[in-house]
């Protein structure tokens, strides 16, 4: 091969032969290639993508999604819409928060006596979908009469309520207070299983 | 500790794996063409490949004048590699050593211009196209099904159309591909002279006479025989001992 260096050297004369040598060093890029020295040498058995179980699953995923979508955005508006369902859900929510913090309490009564009656309270609100207004010794048991309930259970219950607003002032032993929430716990569960 | 072993392990392999290529690149540097054939071939014998060591492989039968090897290792190369340029041109050069010389027929018309389309990619990449169009698709349809402004609703419905038209584009193209693909069976001649009979039989009359290195497709096989088409589109019969296949 000739390199030929552009110069200012050069003949005029010369001129032609120069640019031929320069025509022929272009066409000499098409010369056999040296072999190659890197390379990522990969398995002969590839398994092939498309038309795997892989890919079948991928693409139908997404429209199986679409059903399952539309499924839980229609049960999600019905639940927001059920106003009074939610009323219930909260105030079971609120029972069994109450109960779980007057048993963390259970050593200081006056606030242990709050929590217990905030659970009941809401323990009934939640049961027989009462408001807090229309509470009243006459209301509660006849409500809960017309639902089944055990009279024995009922009179407990009242008692009970009651006896929170007084123990909450009255000097109470930690054995009494232990009973009371004991108590009270057996008469929400034994209320659940009776009314209907 | 386990893992760093297992990765230790693993490059390990991939070390010793390149091990056969780059003693056949040594080889190939001292301008011992044979050896550095033989240790290429560790690699292959290890159900390895790559389109540099079918390239190499290529080179080293060219520099040995041994046409048809060369020829087809270039091929096979090319399959792995359809657009290297320094591939095709040691093609060429390889080519030129070749006796037969057939013209291509290029193919027109409609069918030519989906093959086009539909080789821009291959049918595994057609199959991954679809699986994100096919999740894109999800995501316009949350969007419509979530949105509340108007517009943005309608624009979403407009793009679960179009989405939807890719995904039919892309899936077509895919198996399309995979056919033409299957379909498409090139092997190179590999015997110096060979006769292309006009029936399978031994005794059946030559219908032309092909030289080593020459590529040609095969259309049907009947027991040791194949039907096989040239690219200027001349078909005929010829044994299988006489080829080979490039897939």
């Amino acid at each position: 091969m000739i390199n030929v260096l552009e110069g200012p050297n050069a003949a005029d004369n010369s001129v032609a032969t120069t640019s031929d040598t320069k025509k022929a060093a272009v066409l000499s890029s098409a010369q056999f290639k040296f072999i190659k020295l890197k390379t990522d040498l990969i398995s002969m058995k590839q398994s092939d993508f498309y038309g795997s179980t892989l890919f079948y699953l991928l693409t139908l995923l997404p429209f199986l999604c679409i059903p399952i979508i539309v499924f839980f955005k229609k049960k999600k508006e019905a639940i927001d819409g059920d106003v009074a369902g939610n009323k219930i859900k909260l105030s079971n929510k609120l029972a069994k928060k109450y109960l779980s913090e007057a048993q963390k309490e259970i050593g200081n009564k006056e606030p242990f006596y709050i929590a217990l009656e905030k659970a009941m309270h809401n323990f009934l609100k939640a049961k027989i979908n009462i408001e807090t207004s229309e509470m009243s010794k006459e209301k509660i048991s006849e409500i809960l009469l017309e639902r089944k309930a055990n009279p024995e259970s009922i009179t407990a219950f009242i008692n009970l309520t009651e006896n929170c607003e007084f123990a909450r002032y009255a000097p109470s032993t930690s054995t009494a207070i232990q009973q009371d929430y004991d108590k009270a716990v057996a008469i929400i569960s034994e209320l659940e299983k009776q009314i209907v | 500790m386990k893992n760093l072993l297992y990765i230790l392990l693993l490059t390990s392999h991939i070390f010793f794996a390149q091990k056969g290529f780059e003693n056949g690149n040594a080889l190939y540097q001292k301008g011992k063409y044979q050896e550095a054939i033989t240790a290429y071939e560790t690699e292959l014998s290890a159900n390895k490949q790559s389109a540099e060591l079918y390239f190499n492989l290529g080179n080293c039968y060219y520099k040995l004048n041994k046409v048809a090897p060369s020829i087809y290792n270039y091929e096979k190369a090319l399959l792995l590699n359809p657009d290297d340029i320094e591939i095709q041109n040691n093609l060429k050069f390889a080519q030129k050593l070749q006796i037969d010389d057939i013209k291509t027929v290029e193919k027109v018309g409609f069918n030519k211009v989906i093959q086009d389309f539909t080789n821009t990619f291959h049918y595994n990449t057609w199959g991954g196209i679809t699986v994100g169009l096919s999740i894109v698709f999800l995501l316009f349809f949350v969007g419509y099904y979530f949105s509340e402004i108007t517009v943005s609703k309608r624009l979403f419905f407009l793009g679960m159309f179009v989405v939807m038209l890719l995904l039919l584009v892309s899936v077509s193209s895919a198996i399309f591909e995979k056919n033409q693909f299957n379909n498409d069976q090139p092997a190179i001649v590999f015997s110096e002279v060979v006769s292309v009979k006009s029936e399978p039989k031994v005794g059946s009359s030559d219908a032309f006479m092909l030289h080593e290195g020459t590529k040609v497709y095969i259309l049907e096989t009947l027991d040791n025989w194949n039907k096989i088409q040239l690219t200027d589109g001349n078909e005929g019969w010829i044994e299988n001992s006489a080829i080979k296949r490039l897939k």
